[in-house]
């Protein structure tokens, strides 16, 4: 006899024992997110001016957007519960203390981002918050000095040949840049003369003798993803005057100066945008340290030149100190603010370095063409950032980010 | 024959209760972890101001905190594995000679394990001049 | 090619032996006939076949003996893939023989082999054979293209009756070689390899059975490139488009192991008729094994398959019923690596962020009268995937109908003609697709959603198809058929074919 309430009986036990799979039910309970911004330390009497906070729920890709600041908290209302990338971008008013008297005031752009914050629920209708710690400088924005070619070519008779200097930019980022209104400084302070300035703003800014701006009206240059763009000091062919050292006409920007030494002329290129001169300490005509001595950087102003002239020169005082005698020293100088900075690099030569003469966070290392002063082995080098896959490397660090005594990349 | 039957029966019920065991199943996925800044013999830290950065380096997932309770940052629900932290900020100190400074501040590590329940990492803090 | 041929002597030489060893007398009786046929092609028997895995139950599957030998032609193509994975075109073109004898009345033996030459178009984030088998962790780029492949399997397996006891044990082997002749050159090379086991018992008109197998699978992959500019990054994926970012680029040598096993049981009339009841469960675990990390067990992938059909085969034999379940589970443990010296990294645990489940339920009914049978399938699916963090979610719901219908006729002398046609619809009732799009890139975010629009689209299938064998008294007990079948399956985004061609004898 077939024993069917058996085999039904069986077939059932096996059949419950299976994996049961019950769906949650979902609904999307919403929360407030509160936003503190702090400031850092270092800045005296800032002031958060304006700013928009956006949350993206990284599962619906919508944002959320709040620019209303109260007490330097911003509230998002009713956030549907879930994962979000918090973005914030502002703008920050502070001082930069000169001495006593004299402070230069002035704004930075300021962002700061917290990835995957969690909205959670609340039974007891508490608002979810937040800190974002705001840092005053920018050195990640994109734009990167790529290559200084600063050491000058050799004639065919061995002497040194340095009109043919040239810099590089590049874009670090995913996005395209825009060069219009970005400037080119050059440090005031040498790497290898460390001296107890005073007002000693190192952490606030850099000190600088000459600055020059892209040109362009805001969108006019612009630079794509893993692009570079030559800037010249003299955007000629070298090789008329010095076969040895090659063409810069092709540049993309060249640096015409306004000599006031009527027997030093600049050549311009009239086929080359020129740099729009905001400050040069020379007379004459602009060179780069041909030893490497100084920091070079690349910036985002936040004022206007005339703004800038105003407010930002300052005398320094220091301690010239010479075997046993000591002079009292001055000099005139400009102050960039470390918050405009976008990329620092500071150079030297390993037998006489004293100091960076940039924050450290602006620059932890240096990079070098040549190990002693004056070293006849330098010329025709560049310090070159290396390149880690298709992207630069850039740790805020010359020593790691450059390969020093490269070939210059116009001669290859 | 009974005995036939007792085994067919417990064999498929069984076989069903089985579906839910014998299973490799890790579900330890989140624990919290603690990042304290610890300063150099020669300072005492009287303030924090910062961001510390943790990156997951199995997922490339970062998590950011500028909460700090005194050198302490604390991270709540952070999916268990290895990880890359990066501190900058600014940091209120006293010298020595008892002198009060502010100075920017970095601390870093480029792999730290966030296994336990929870996790304290501490990190050595560079002052930059 | 030598094993091949060796394998193929060998069933070859079986068949062989039973035509001429059999001391029968007569034409008619010394091998199949037509009508005898109908047991090993009705739509009765293609059902009832899926049932019988257990080695045992394959005593007295027919009461004729049977050996094919045929050369076949399969393809498909799709305008979109249905699987992203699987490429939108696929070929194959191979021989095979089948066979199916009973030795006296204690023992019945069985077996196949088979070679085929194939491949497949436009497979695109997948760089790993056996997909189906082994997803969601495969290694996978964002290129894609062609691939080649070469496939041969050998199958055999023996039942013996001893009183009212009896056992059975079957071997299934496949080997697979599958590659490609251009940048990325993915490269994989599978063994699998099946043992099963089975007991059963005589007793109150049914046979209990039961029955265990093991099964062992090897598959190394690899990606090379020949063009060093051309040279892009490999991702380790781990599931509904994540993957494991610490070893992405260039880490393009692995391998997959598995060791796993199945239980099933079996409890079916002797004479066929009447109520039936078989369930299997079994687990396979495949490891994924990255060579070029000094072999770092990247992944556990651990498969559950569970099936479940209670079944009613008239007393007439005119009609037949049955309901079932098929469930798979999938979870996906990930490796924690912790510190690494000269690519040798610590193994400080696993985390099981991959989740996935795949559920059929599904009742038949089929009636058989005098030249034509026709088969009624109703059926519910629901599968769900998951991954941890971040959150991911890909789920849907699906009810399906299908209708088979077979004609069949004797045509003149010798000739058999027999038709066949199925439609099925496959209507989507609920669907979810939770991503962390803003954490995705665009190309992996395309690949997620375009997955997800193929699985979570309601889809018609359609086809027919016929078969002619041929077998007159004076070619007897040798005959020759040619089998020709074509279908259609097409979603609001897609649509494609299928057609499959064979030809050959059979004695």
């Amino acid at each position: 006899m077939k024993n069917y309430k058996m085999l039904l009986v069986a077939a059932m036990a096996t059949l419950a024992g299976f994996a049961s799979c019950s769906d949650d039910d979902k609904s999307t309970p919403v929360n407030d997110l509160k936003v503190s911004i702090t400031m850092p330390l270092t800045v005296e009497n800032a002031e958060l001016v304006s700013g928009t906070l956006k949350a993206t729920n990284v599962a619906t890709s919508k944002v959320y957007s709040q620019d209303t600041i109260e007490n330097n908290t911003l509230t998002l209302r009713s956030l549907p519960v879930g994962v979000y990338n918090l973005d914030f971008e502002g703008k920050v008013k502070y001082n930069i203390s000169i001495n006593d008297t004299t402070a230069a005031g002035t704004l930075a752009t300021v962002k700061q981002s917290v990835s995957n914050y969690a909205v959670t629920e609340s039974a007891t209708h508490q608002a979810n918050t937040e800190t974002m710690a705001l840092e005053i400088y920018n050195a990640k924005e994109g734009l990167l000095i790529t290559e200084i070619f600063f050491t000058g070519t050799l004639t065919e008779e061995g002497k040194q040949y340095i009109d043919d200097q040239y810099l590089k930019v590049g874009n670090n980022s995913d996005d395209t840049l825009y060069l219009d209104g970005v400037a080119f400084v050059q440090s005031d302070f040498l790497t290898t003369d460390k001296q107890d300035y005073t007002p000693d703003l190192m952490e606030d800014a850099m000190t600088i003798n000459s600055i020059y701006l892209f040109p362009g009206n805001g969108q006019d240059y612009p630079i794509a993803p893993g692009e570079e763009v030559l800037l010249a000091v003299n955007a000629i062919d070298h090789t008329e005057a010095n076969p040895l050292s090659f063409d810069l006409s092709i540049a993309d920007f060249e640096i015409n100066n306004e000599s006031s030494e009527t027997e030093v002329v600049d050549p311009n290129n009239q086929n080359v945008p020129d740099m729009i001169i905001w400050y040069q300490e020379s007379k004459s005509v602009f060179v780069m340290h041909n030893r490497g001595f100084m920091a070079y950087a690349l910036a985002k102003p936040e004022i206007t030149k005339e703004e800038f002239l105003a407010n930002n020169f300052y005398t320094y005082y220091y301690k010239f100190v010479f075997g046993e005698r000591s002079f009292d020293m001055d000099g005139d100088a400009y102050i960039l603010p470390n918050a405009w900075v976008i990329d620092a690099v500071n150079l030297s030569v390993e037998a006489v370095y004293e100091w960076n003469v940039t924050s450290a966070t602006l620059d932890a290392g240096w990079s070098y063409c040549g190990k002693t002063n004056g070293d006849k082995n330098r010329y025709n080098k560049s310090v070159i950032r290396k390149k880690s896959g298709n992207k630069w490397v850039d740790t805020n660090n010359s020593t790691n980010d450059f390969e020093p005594e490269a070939k210059a990349s116009m001669l290859k | 024959m009974k005995l036939l039957k007792y085994i067919t029966v417990v064999f498929c019920v069984v076989a069903g209760a089985l579906t839910g065991g014998c299973d490799d199943e890790y579900t330890d996925y989140y624990t919290s972890a603690e990042v304290t800044v610890v300063a150099p013999d020669t300072v005492q830290i009287l303030q924090i101001q910062g961001v510390c950065a943790v990156t997951c380096l199995s997922n490339d997932m970062s998590y950011q905190s500028s909460t700090w309770n005194g050198k302490t940052v604390t991270f709540n629900n952070v999916l268990r594995g290895p990880y890359s932290i990066l501190v900058s900020g600014t940091a209120m100190i006293t010298t020595r000679a008892g002198r009060r400074e502010v100075h920017n501040f970095r601390a870093s590590s480029s792999y730290a394990e966030f296994m336990e329940h929870p996790t304290s990492v501490e990190l050595q803090m560079l002052l930059l001049q | 090619m030598k094993r091949i041929s060796m394998i193929m002597a060998w069933v070859l030489g079986l068949g062989w032996t039973v035509w001429a060893g059999d001391g029968r007398d007569t034409i008619a009786e010394a091998g199949t006939t037509l009508a005898h046929l109908e047991e090993y092609h009705s739509l009765q028997a293609i059902t009832d076949a899926s049932f019988r895995k257990n080695p045992v139950q394959r005593w007295q599957q027919y009461a004729t003996n049977l050996l094919e030998v045929a050369a076949y032609y399969n393809s498909r193509g799709e305008d979109e893939a249905f699987v992203l994975q699987a490429g939108n075109r696929q070929w194959a073109v191979g021989g095979r023989v089948d066979s199916y004898y009973q030795l006296g009345d204690r023992n019945v033996v069985w077996g196949g082999a088979s070679y085929q030459q194939g491949g497949r178009k436009n497979v695109k984030w997948n760089s790993t054979s056996d997909f189906q088998a082994v997803y969601p962790y495969v290694l996978a780029d964002s290129m894609g293209g062609n691939l080649d492949s070469e496939r041969y399997t050998f199958y055999g397996g023996c039942a013996t009756r001893l009183g009212n006891w009896m056992i059975g044990e079957e071997l299934t082997f496949r080997a697979e070689h599958e590659w490609r002749t251009y940048d990325p050159r993915p490269r994989g090379i599978v063994t699998d390899l099946l043992a099963r086991l089975g007991g059963a018992y005589d007793w109150n008109e049914y046979r209990w059975g039961v029955g265990a197998g093991f099964h062992f699978y090897k598959q190394t992959n690899d990606v090379d490139f020949y063009q060093e500019a051309g040279v892009i990054p490999e991702y380790q994926m781990t599931g509904l488009g994540e993957d494991y970012e610490r070893f992405k680029g260039t880490n393009n040598s692995a391998y997959y192991k598995a060791a796993g096993w199945l239980l099933d049981v079996n409890i079916l009339p002797q004479d066929c008729k009447g109520i039936w009841f078989a369930a299997e469960m079994g687990l396979s675990p495949y490891r994924r094994v990255i060579t070029t990390l000094n072999a770092l067990p990247i992944s556990k992938l651990n498969v559950w398959d569970y099936s479940a059909t209670a079944g009613w085969n008239a007393p007439s034999g005119r009609w037949y019923a049955l309901a079932g379940m098929k469930l798979q589970r999938r979870l996906g443990n990930e490796l924690i690596a912790g510190s690494s010296s000269s690519n040798d990294y610590q193994e400080l645990g696993y985390l099981t962020m991959y989740r996935n489940r795949f559920l059929n339920i599904n009742g038949v009914g089929g009636w058989n009268m005098a030249g034509f049978e026709t088969r009624v399938e109703a059926g519910f699916q629901n599968y769900k995937a998951t991954y941890e963090y971040p959150s991911r979610e890909m789920s849907f719901s699906k009810v399906y109908g299908r209708i088979d219908a077979r004609w069949k006729k004797m045509l003149g002398e010798g000739g058999k003609l027999s038709v066949s046609g199925y439609a099925a619809y496959y209507h989507n009732i609920d669907d979810e697709l939770q991503m962390p799009y803003a954490l995705m890139d665009e190309a992996r975010a395309a690949m997620v959603r375009q997955c997800a629009l193929m699985a979570q689209s309601s889809y018609l299938t359609a086809g027919g198809g016929a078969r002619y064998d041929w077998l007159p008294r004076w070619k007897a007990p040798f005959g020759v058929f040619i089998d020709l079948q074509g279908g259609y399956r097409g979603n609001k985004e897609t649509s494609g074919y299928e057609v499959s061609a064979s030809a050959g004898l059979f004695f």
